[in-house]
């Protein structure tokens, strides 16, 4: 509601602009933003996970260590509903943590499932609506999709592309998503020979498959709306893909046309990570290597740069873009400290007196006819009783927030009030 | 103690729109405000005498005493999201966190320098807010215990805080006769709201020759859209905030307009009822229901001889309760909503 209070121009804007924040506790590896964007979960080098409250730039509402991981953190994903959060690491396990449960009490143990593969484990996704069932990327080893509901059954995503089965060569999946509509359908994996394998959730066989690079693919990102698919490959390109509609047309049909290549000609960067904004029309990415130490948006209709968000004095690595609060969040190397880029609003100073404006510049004033009249006061009375005959709706609350952000209610993590303060 | 039925002009006021359940007494106390907790099992009072009692809602029976502060306490505010969590500020300058079922302070926060009048949890429970006669509304975070901001715009003391339902608008009604709007996430002053006699009730000059009745207390409108505000010239009213503009103003009954003109006498909504419904303690007319809409008294019970202080509804408004300066709470349940 404070939104639509605030400079309609700093609303409106698309992209965060200035650095204003950074947060350091221990060394930060990777970070993830609640889809609700109320809170920011680190994963930290030591093996565990820190969430802070971003509600009024509150603090640390929970560090959980706790039977947690034993080495670095490599990924974090955030259930919808805010109460689950999904912790991979390079201890060769995957966690799943009840958030409800933290902060109660040594006895109470936050982690309700974890599953434990052969080797380390490159990221994890929770399916957008089962919080349940997540596909992992394992390093040296084929892609999982691990259904924890009861017991934890863990099904087996071949790398090879389709109609290569028997292929000698040798495929890794190094990186794998969910589609972002509602059921999840189907998964995106990226594999180390440049193919893009696609499988049907519900029966988890391929259903397409496709050569985008000729190199590694790093990262597949669909923008939330699911119309577009960025490929970060480690041949310093960025493809941007449109996607065809893939709820409504078979699987067979789609096409993938790359769109626009985003690459550093000059300096010749290799990109770390990339994220879109919420409806696809920005694209951000972190920049590889000691040189650079900047965010670069892009435009996706025209593929033109339109801003380089800098002040960070460290190679970035990790970046989240929270679409609520319009927060680009990314992670340096060296010290493992977050840098929050965000949307500044200006303070208001005729908001402290109602009868001051500020304008820009110099106006001619003109008296209105009736403006020193004197009134008669039953009249004025009787006018204002008028007025107030209106009708008014004291519980219609607003669907949409002035970003047009749909208002959802979501979990909050319980508050450790007996913990004393500055332990 | 039994609900009397009473005219108001030609309207007959009804008064039985709630019966009875029990009442408490604590007599020579004057309880300033009560509360329900958010899973509905217990109420906390706060009394000038600074004893902080909670009983259970259900029958009354005294749960836990929970004493510290040593002066009047003059607000209490149950943790959204845990009801064992009380907070409670007075005017020995402290806002102290206590934990009902070990009946002990969790925590003294100390920072203003005059009464604390008014506390409040933001609903996600993590944030405090405190308003004190110091003319500063401080913002306590609870999981570090720094207070991340002091609000420091109004030139008299605050005498109550709010909150939007979506945390992000605090509102504040002081005895300088303005409501500013503060961005929760910034501190900045989004908005202010004055009323003035001789504007139509729009937002605008503040010169000295205009009087600014004190606010004295401050509440949102379940969706947040709308803020009510009771002030110390009797008069309570509905501001449409978006728009700078009065849009419904309540007064008391028939022979006595004023409704409050020395306490703050809070106030609620009852969303229950066929048209949502206006609560408010008063001075000397007890407590008072309007329809929100029609801003005709609906309901008067006229509970005691003292002035009602403290009114707070659950299960939007089917259970309300109600304390006055006699030391007497009144717990109330609507009676069948045809």
């Amino acid at each position: 509601m404070n939104l639509s209070l605030l400079d309609p121009f700093a609303v409106a804007k698309e992209y965060p602009e200035s650095l204003t924040q950074s947060l350091a506790y221990g060394h930060s590896l990777v970070i993830q933003f609640s889809h609700k964007g109320d809170y920011l979960a680190l994963g930290l080098a030591d093996g565990s996970i820190v969430i802070y409250d971003l509600v009024c730039n509150g603090g640390i509402i929970t560090h959980l260590y706790r039977n947690g991981h034993l080495r670095p953190i490599t990924s974090l994903s955030w259930s919808r509903c805010g109460r689950y959060l999904l912790s991979t690491s390079q201890d060769w396990t995957i966690k799943l943590w009840d958030l409800s449960m933290v902060n109660q009490g040594d006895d109470i143990d936050p982690v309700i499932r974890t599953v434990t593969f052969d080797g380390p484990v490159w990221s994890a996704v929770l399916h957008p609506k089962n919080p349940f069932l997540f596909v992992a990327s394992l390093f040296e080893d084929s892609a999982a999709v691990v259904d924890m509901t009861d017991d934890i059954k863990i099904s087996r995503l071949s790398a090879h592309p389709k109609g290569q089965e028997d292929s000698k060569d040798k495929h890794l999946t190094l990186t794998s998503v969910f589609t972002p509509d509602e059921e999840g359908s189907y998964i995106f994996a990226g594999t180390s020979k440049g193919w893009i394998n696609i499988f049907d959730l519900s029966t988890l066989n391929k259903v397409h498959s496709v050569k985008v690079a000729n190199a590694n693919i790093k990262n597949v990102v669909i923008s939330p709306n699911g119309r577009k698919l960025a490929v970060n490959a480690s041949d310093r390109i960025i493809r941007q893909i449109n996607l065809s509609d893939f709820i409504n047309t078979a699987p067979e049909e789609w096409e993938f046309e790359v769109e626009h290549k985003y690459q550093d000609v000059v300096n010749r960067l290799q990109w770390n990570t990339v994220a879109f904004n919420h409806n696809g029309d920005f694209l951000c990415a972190s920049t590889f290597g000691q040189l650079s130490q900047d965010l670069y948006v892009w435009e996706t209709s025209l593929g033109s740069l339109i801003k380089i968000l800098e002040g960070s004095s460290e190679e970035l690595v990790d970046l989240k873009w929270n679409y609520p609060r319009c927060i680009i969040g990314s992670t340096g190397l060296d010290s493992g400290t977050i840098y929050l880029w965000l949307v500044p609003f200006p303070q208001k100073w005729s908001a402290l007196a109602p009868d001051f404006v500020e304008i820009e510049e110099n106006i001619e004033y003109e008296e209105k006819e009736d403006e020193f009249d004197i009134i008669d006061d039953d009249l004025l009375n009787k006018k204002r009783l008028q007025e107030e005959d209106l009708q008014v709706d004291v519980l219609l609350k607003e669907l949409v927030d002035a970003r047009g952000f749909t208002i959802q209610e979501a979990f909050v993590i319980p508050v450790d009030y007996r913990r004393k303060y500055g332990a | 103690m039994n609900p009397t039925s009473e005219t108001n002009g030609s309207t007959v006021v009804d008064s039985r729109l709630y019966s009875v359940r029990y009442v408490v007494q604590n007599p020579s106390e004057s309880i300033n405000t009560v509360k329900i907790s958010p899973d509905g099992k217990t109420m906390a009072t706060c009394s000038s005498n600074g004893v902080i009692r909670v009983y259970e809602l259900a029958s009354g029976t005294l749960k836990q005493e929970l004493r510290g502060h040593a002066k009047g306490v003059s607000d209490v505010d149950f943790s959204p999201i845990n009801s064992d969590i009380l907070v409670s500020g007075s005017d020995d300058l402290t806002v102290r966190l206590w934990s009902i079922s070990r009946g002990k302070c969790l925590k003294v926060l100390r920072k203003h320098t005059y009464h604390v009048t008014t506390v409040k949890f933001i609903s996600r429970g993590s944030i405090l807010l405190s308003g004190s006669a110091d003319e500063t509304i401080t913002v306590w975070d609870l999981t570090s215990g720094k207070t991340l901001r002091t609000l420091s715009a109004h030139s008299d003391p605050i005498l109550s805080v709010a909150l939007t339902p979506d945390d992000t608008i605090i509102v504040s009604g002081s005895y300088d006769g303005l409501m500013r709007l503060f961005d929760l996430e910034t501190g900045y002053c989004l908005k202010t709201l004055v009323y003035n006699s001789a504007s139509q009730g729009t937002a605008t000059a503040s010169t000295s020759d205009v009087v600014n009745f004190p606010i004295s207390y401050v509440n949102l409108s379940p969706n947040g859209k709308y803020i009510l505000s009771s002030s110390l010239d009797g008069a309570i009213r509905l501001w449409d905030y978006m728009d700078n503009k009065v849009i419904k103003t309540y007064l008391g009954v028939g022979d006595e307009p004023n409704i409050s003109t020395k306490f703050t006498c809070e106030t609620c909504f009852i969303t229950c009822t066929k048209t949502p419904l206006i609560a408010s303690g008063s001075e000397s007319s007890g407590l008072l229901f309007w329809d929100v809409q029609t801003k005709k008294i609906v309901c008067q019970l006229k509970l005691s001889e003292g002035a009602v202080l403290g009114v707070t509804s659950y299960d939007d408004g089917k259970v309300v309760v109600c304390s006055d300066s006699n030391g007497t709470v009144t717990v109330l349940d609507i009676n069948d909503v045809e």
